[in-house]
Formats: structure tokens, sequence, C-alpha cells
């Protein structure tokens, strides 16, 4: 009687892992997002206090980059383009050229952080 | 660990307590597969209302296991009752397994670690805001509109609790729940039928659920839409159980109506319709009124406080009278939504169009005295009427909206139109 229970968890229980083990295959999207929570990770505690940040990404799918920040960097509040926050999280990939409302000038480098596909820097507002 | 035991013990626990003060004249297996639901609502409800007072989510979880286990000394034969089940096993039961591991392999296979676009722009995001006890509330700042703050909350907070007793945002969570949901949504189904023949209609509409490609990759994806699929489907249920039910059923049918508005902004809509159609069905009977009022009480007047106190505005709403009236009037966008509806529905949602046409062939005149699919329709045509209206560019809107506003009726047309058949062959059925 009850080892019928039990089978029916054990078997939800497979359900689970074979699921939990499909995920960790790699797809394009998972592995930009994975590298993207990666590279930010050293760059979050110099963050703390701030409630938002202005977004660039050097790549012809920035818009869609930045979704993948703004989840990775929650409860941070994640602008596109430079909105004139205090701080700037650039992406590099590639050879594209940054937004056009991004001035070198008016930033300092806080922190670089090289990944695979990404280069990470936050910037800080002079 | 020990948190996550105990959140997943007090979600089992309350499961026994709604069946014991709220069960209804339903099956076994029904009433079981209804309050595990409504107890992961609660759960969920409650992690909301914690963050928002700022009280910690494992002092409520304490709280609440302290009065469940209060409850069972009073009712200690609430816990014998739970053990007593019929543990016999039908060949329907083998077959609604083995097709709901059909199914499941489908899910599986379809599965992404972050799910698809939504899930990681709007609700896991809108999750991870949830999992934060202080700086949740920037999530519905001005700022974040962009990300659709303004949808209700209620389906990433089941992530979100499970994330904040782990102390970890583990992708793992958002994805076992959509799974759950599926699960869900195939339990419903075969429960729907109780009698030893409906059981094979039952079937039936469990085999349409799990052989479907299109439908299992978009329950797959860890959008909402799955979650609004399964509570159209359990009020359409309660909608035919209500008159079997007791005066219990319009309690239950008044609670699941209102969890729509909770889950996304076309619950609302679907919970509005259900209400007028409740109304004007029971003008006659202000017992089953004041009932069904009872049941929906509480998660709607809380989600009016929500929508007037907390959430930003709708970016649906911006349009200006005079530019819906051009909107309207103009015959372009009619034919783009019917284009749009006919290829959705010849490929991906066929049996939509043959569940209405059966359901109309077989009841006739009687087609509007069928009370859950006057409500289907009506949502139906609220739903196409919507895009002639949207503010957004309507191709566009078309093209990411439409299939899945179509799978949210999808499980509920299938059971409307099984239903439909059941009561027409009764007779030789039974």
């Amino acid at each position: 009687m009850i080892a019928k229970r039990l089978i029916f968890i054990i078997i939800l229980l497979l359900c689970f892992y074979s699921i939990y083990d499909h995920i960790e295959e790699e797809t394009e999207k998972t592995v930009q997002i994975d590298e993207i929570e990666k590279g930010v990770k050293d760059l979050r505690p110099l963050l703390k206090g701030e409630d938002k940040i202005s977004f660039l990404a050097n790549s012809p799918e920035e818009r869609k980059i930045h979704f993948e920040a703004q989840y990775i960097l929650a409860p941070l509040i994640v602008h596109r383009g430079n909105q004139g926050d205090k701080y700037a999280l650039i992406i590099e990939n590639f050879n594209y050229p940054l937004d056009s409302t991004f001035r070198m000038e008016e930033f300092k480098e806080v922190k670089r952080v090289e990944e695979k596909r990404f280069n990470f820097i936050l910037m800080e507002r002079k | 660990m020990i948190g996550t035991i105990l959140l997943v013990v007090s979600i089992t626990l309350y499961a026994v307590i709604f069946n014991n003060v709220l069960g209804a004249r339903y099956s076994t297996a029904l009433n079981t597969i209804l309050f595990s639901i409504l107890s992961v609502v609660l759960h969920g409800f409650l992690f909301i209302l914690s963050t928002y007072l700022g009280i910690g989510w494992l002092t409520v979880i304490s709280a609440l296991l302290i009065m469940a286990i209060v409850f069972f000394i009073i009712n200690r034969h609430t816990i014998k009752d739970f053990f007593r089940f019929d543990y016999k096993v039908s060949y329907a039961q083998i077959v609604f397994a083995f097709m709901s591991f059909c199914g499941l392999h489908i899910f599986e296979t379809n599965s992404i670690k972050y799910g698809r676009w939504d899930a990681y722009a709007i609700w896991n995001v809108h999750a991870k805001f949830l999992y934060e006890p202080v700086l949740w509330e920037r999530l519905l700042d001005e700022r974040m509109t962009w990300g659709h703050s303004d949808y209700p909350l209620l389906f990433p907070s089941v992530s979100a609790m499970f994330w904040r007793i782990m102390e970890s945002t583990s992708p793992v969570i958002p994805l076992i729940v959509s799974f759950l949901i599926y699960l869900s949504i195939l339990f419903v189904m075969y429960s729907s039928f109780s009698t030893q023949k409906g059981k094979i209609l039952a079937l039936v509409g469990v085999g349409c659920l799990s052989v479907n490609a299109d439908f299992i990759t978009k329950t797959a994806t860890q959008y909402a839409d799955s979650a609004v699929a399964l509570f159209y489907l359990i009020t359409i249920l309660l909608l035919y159980k209500v008159k079997d039910g007791g005066k219990k059923s319009y309690v239950l049918l008044g609670i699941f109506a209102s969890i729509n508005c909770w889950i996304k902004n076309e619950g609302f809509v679907f919970f509005l319709i259900v209400s007028a159609v409740v109304f004007l069905y029971n003008l006659k009977n202000i017992k089953n009124l004041l009932f069904y009022l009872y049941g929906l009480a509480i998660l709607f007047l809380t989600h009016i406080s929500y929508r007037v106190f907390l959430s930003p505005k709708n970016d649906l709403t911006s349009h200006s009278y005079d530019k819906i009236l051009e909107d309207i009037l103009n015959i372009t966008r009619y034919e783009m939504v019917y284009d749009k509806l006919i290829s959705l529905l010849y490929f991906e949602f066929p049996l939509i169009l043959i569940g209405f046409f059966i359901s109309i062939l077989l009841l006739g005149k009687r087609f509007f005295k069928e009370l859950p699919l006057v409500v289907l329709l009506i949502t139906f045509v609220a739903y196409c009427a919507f895009f002639i209206i949207t503010p957004l560019n309507l191709q566009w809107h078309l093209d990411t909206a439409l299939d899945r506003l179509l799978l949210q009726l999808y499980p509920s047309i299938i059971l409307v139109t099984l239903t439909v058949v059941y009561h027409q062959f009764q007779h030789k059925l039974a």
C-alpha cells in the first residue's frame, strides 16, 4: 500500500533529477547569462548602497543583454545607456562601438573583470 | 535546508487543513490537488504580505506550523482521515501515469535553465526583487515599468519564497515551479471526471495535453501563462461542479476565481467575466452569491488595494479615447487579428477550433445555457477585442502574445468539450 506512494514519489524525484540534469546542458543563452553572473560577481560589492546603474554594452544585441544584466543585478535598477548614474557597467564584446551617449572622459575605471566572451568594466563618474 | 523542509511541511499540512475545512463533496483526487494548489497560493500570498510588512519569512512559517499543530491537536481525526486513501490501482491510473511521463519527457527536453525571454526579463526578475526582504520595493519603482512591474506578484512569489528560505536564487526553482504547474494541469484534467466511464474522457483530455508538443514547450518556458491556464481550468471545472458540491463549492469557486487576479492582468478580466456570469445565473439564489462573495473577498480586495496603492500604471492603458475609436473603426486591424488567429488555430491549437465546433454541434441552442462555455467564449472575444485597441504595434503584439493567450484557454476548452460530450452521451456511457 505505502509502496505505491513511495514508487510515485521516487518517480517524481527522478523526473526532478532528469530536469536538473538536463538544464546543465549549455545553450548559447545560458552560457551568456552564466558568464554575466560570473563577471559581475566581483563588481557587486563595490556597488553596495547604490540603487541604480547605467548599463552599456558594445554589442549589436545590447538591448537583449540589458535584460540579462537586469536579471543578474536585481535589486539594482539597470538603466539602458548612459543615464547620468554615478556608476556605469560596461560589457565589452567583440569590436562594436559603445553607445554614443557614453563619454569615456566623464568616467574613471574602478574595476575590470575579463571572462571568455565578455570584459566587464565598472566605471565611476568623475 | 531546514527552512526549506519546514516550508514544504507547512504547505503539506495546510493542504490537509484546507481539505478538512473547505473540502467539498468532490473526489479525493480532486480535493487533494485543489487544496495542495490552494496551500501553495496561501504561502505565496503570505510571503508577499510578510515582505510588504517587513516580517521575517521564517517567522511566518514558524507561526503557520504552530497554528497547524494546534489545529491537528484539536481535530485529531483529520490526520486519520488523510491517511485513509483508496489504494486500489485502476487501469485508468496506469494509463494516466504513462501519459504524464510522456508529457513530462517532452517538458524536460524543452526546458532551458533560465527559461525563455519573458522568464528572465519579467517573471524571474520579479522573483529576484521579491527575494530581497528590504530592497524588493524597487520593483514598483517607475524606472522599472519597462520590466512590466505592474504585473501581479503571486506567480514570482512562489519561486521567491523558496529562494528566500534557501538563501540562494537557484534557477532550478522556477523550473520546478513550471514543472509542477504542468503536472497540476494534467492532474486536474484527470480528476475532473469521477465516474469510471467518465475517466475515459478524462484520459482523452490528459492525452491531448501530454502529446501536444506546442503546448508543452510553451509551459516549459517558465512564463506565467501556464499558471493562468491552470487556474482557468480549475475555475471552469468548479463552475461545472457547483451544482453537486454543496455550499462550500461556491466558496471554493470564489477563492479560485479571485486567484486569477493575482496571476496576470488577463486573469483579472477572466475573473470579472466569471463573476458577472455567476451573478447573472444566480440572481434568484442570493445564498449562492453570498457564498461566492465570501470566497473571493480576501484575494479580490487585496488585489484592488495592490492595484490602487502599490502597482505602477500599466503601459497598455496609455491610449487616448480618440485613438481607441480610430482603432475600432479600422477594418485592417480586424483583418490582421483574424489572419493571425486563424493561422494559430490551424497550426498550433486546432483542438480549440474543433472543441468549439463539437460543442455548438452537440448543444445547438443550449450553447448559451452552458455557463463555462459562455465564460470561455466571452474571454476569447475579450482577448480579440483587446488586440483591436492595443496601443502597441499590432503585428508585433499579435506575434508575441496571441499564442500565449490561446495557451491559457487551451486546457479549459478541452475540458468543456469533453464535459459537453459526456453530458450528451451520459445515458450511453454511465
